[in-house]
């Protein structure tokens, strides 16, 4: 399977007399999770919201496979094959579970609406991405918080998006429905799509990530990979605990960033 | 799963759907209409007194399929009952007093009314304010507009034996407008339910962040609905002159409360998301059936207006609840 790589590249955005991002790197390969972690306010949601369309950039650009995507609407993202998954603001609970699998791309005969043939389709999906809810025909208010979740990220995957930005979806779910959600993160990376997830839980981030990127005050604190870091190393990297930086910065110079 | 999820997906037995669908508070509200009116007096089960009811609810029910548009997608039209009389004033100042052919003067008529619904969506959504004060400002202009174009005395329309059969006749007992009604209501129904619009409408009274995030163009749907509802709402006036034979400039006066009346107690949400054409209609059959009572057993014609009052309050009551409760069956 060949990679995709989306890239970006000296991300800026300034809202008033706040820096929300200044010239941030980043990067996220096909087959891979990045998980990206910070305090509130490091800038994690406008980096996001610029991957997907809902923000523009002040300066910077998007890179796809080494050529930039000028993604000014979300409809930009989903065309260049990125789609963001929020948790309250994808679905639509008075619908069914179909119809907001399929929302804003229905499929459609001779202008109708084919509701059953949406129905299987959604089915058929929900039953490869193991996500196991009765029927299409709920209504999405009637589940689980963790089920909702799913059915975002089903829709995300119907695109047929390569990249998937999921922001905080394991907030606010119980333990079994969180266990679910990154099990269907690590089934979407193992069939080829590039994940980038935000997320406070650090245990999850270790769980499923392949990559860590750390952001502090609108800059990329560090970059590490899971498998080569610790707990310790990344709770210092968010808070910004000088000491551990500096001595950080003696071992592994090359992996810090925007100083 | 959890058990809560089991037991809501046996609900989707064939009972369940029944119990569970929007329009089952609005059938159980008419049978026990039905059921009061025909222990009061013999005359409301006789077929005729069934076909005036339907002909004359039939103006309502085509306004409040048009609205119910509007409805689903979160917004509201007050100015509804003086489009429909503009409509009706504005055809025959067209035909009598500029004496235009009929035919022109109808397709003005209508031209204009979706162009009031075009303004009252555009300025809603487009400039952000909220519909409710948007249409209630149209209803107080345009029956003032209405007012002033017909110089407040009703006007008589121009004979036309086709127009007024078409409208205003009779087949096999049953009146133009019943017809009129079921053709309209079906196609606004089917369009709701099964084109991408509908569909749009319900998303977008739903979850609007939702409904956009999903690449739906909320503004432009919005204000299409509020054209439809406009266009049906003035082709509702039209018909009204057909029967009749005049205008009158004071005609929809109070006919927004018979329609967000016959909505709500259709079972649609009027927060949106919610509802049905079916529903509406069969609100509106609630509507012209508790009229029909209070006239056959003789009590005062004001306690009809009581009457709808109380009916919109307990509909919306009624609906709150049932919406609190499905939500608290969420796991």
């Amino acid at each position: 399977m060949t990679t995709t790589t989306l890239k970006a590249e000296g991300l800026a955005k300034r809202y008033g007399g706040v820096q929300a991002l200044n010239s941030v790197d980043f990067e996220c390969n096909s087959g891979e999770v990045v998980a990206l972690m910070g305090d509130n306010g490091a800038g994690k949601s406008t980096l996001i919201r610029i991957l997907c369309g809902a923000t523009k950039p002040d300066s910077g650009q998007i890179v796809i496979d080494g050529s930039v995507r000028v993604i000014n609407r979300p409809q930009d993202a989903v065309e260049n094959g990125i789609s963001v998954v929020y948790q309250d603001l994808a679905l639509v609970g008075s619908m069914d579970v179909a119809r907001n699998v399929f929302l804003g791309h229905e499929l459609r005969k001779f202008g109708f609406v084919r509701i059953s043939k949406m129905r299987e389709e959604a089915k058929v999906l929900l039953d490869q991405l193991k996500i196991k809810i009765s029927s299409t025909k709920l209504q999405v208010e009637s589940l689980s918080g963790g089920q909702r979740q799913c059915i975002a990220i089903a829709r995300a995957v119907r695109l047929g998006s390569d990249f998937v930005l999921l922001d905080e979806p394991t907030a606010a779910l119980g333990p079994e429905q969180q266990a679910n959600v990154l099990r269907i993160v690590t089934e979407l990376r193992d069939s080829g799509k590039g994940i980038v997830i935000i997320s406070h839980n650090i245990d999850h981030v270790l769980a499923v990530s392949d990559r860590i990127v750390v952001m502090r005050a609108g800059q990329v604190a560090g970059i590490r990979n899971t498998k080569e870091t610790t707990r310790q190393e990344i709770v210092s990297m968010i808070v910004g605990d000088q000491s551990f930086v500096k001595h950080n910065l003696q071992n592994q110079s090359t992996e810090l960033k925007g100083e | 799963m959890s058990g809560k999820a089991k037991r809501l997906d046996k609900h989707e037995s064939r009972i369940g759907r029944i119990l569970r669908a929007e329009e089952f508070g609005v059938v159980v509200a008419i049978v026990g209409v039905v059921i009061v009116a025909m222990s009061l007096t013999p005359n409301f089960a006789v077929g005729t007194n069934i076909n005036t009811i339907l002909q004359q609810i039939s103006y309502v029910a085509i306004c409040a399929a048009g609205m119910s548009l509007v409805v689903i997608c979160g917004e509201i039209d007050l100015s509804i009952g003086s489009i429909y009389g503009l409509g009706a004033v504005m055809y025959t100042w067209l035909s009598v007093k500029m004496d235009w052919p009929i035919l022109p003067s109808i397709v003005v008529t209508l031209l204009l009314g979706v162009f009031l619904g075009w303004l009252n969506g555009y300025v809603s959504v487009r400039l952000n304010i909220p519909s409710f004060v948007v249409t209630l400002a149209g209803l107080g202009a345009l029956r003032g507009a209405t007012l002033l174009i017909s110089g407040g005395v009703p006007i008589y329309a121009k004979e036309s034996k086709t127009f007024s059969g078409l409208v205003g006749g009779s087949f096999l007992g049953i009146s133009a407008q019943v017809y009129w009604m079921i053709a309209l209501c079906t196609i606004v129904g089917v369009v709701l339910a099964k084109s991408k619009f509908g569909s749009d409408l319900y998303a977008i009274g739903g979850n609007k962040v939702a409904a956009q995030n999903a690449g739906i163009n909320v503004a432009k749907v919005k204000i299409q609905s509020f054209m439809l509802s406009s266009f049906l709402a003035t082709w509702a006036g039209i018909m009204l002159v057909g029967w009749l034979g005049s205008s009158n400039p004071l005609t929809g006066q109070g006919q927004e409360l018979l329609i967000v009346g016959a909505i709500a107690v259709g079972g649609a949400s009027l927060f949106g998301g919610s509802g049905t054409i079916l529903g509406a209609t069969l609100g509106a059959i609630v509507g012209g059936l508790i009229t029909n009572v209070l006239v056959l057993v003789g009590v005062n014609g004001n306690w009809t207006f009581v009457a709808n009052g109380l009916l919109i309050l307990a509909a919306v009551v009624i609906n709150t609840l049932v919406a609190q409760k499905r939500k608290t069956l969420r796991t």
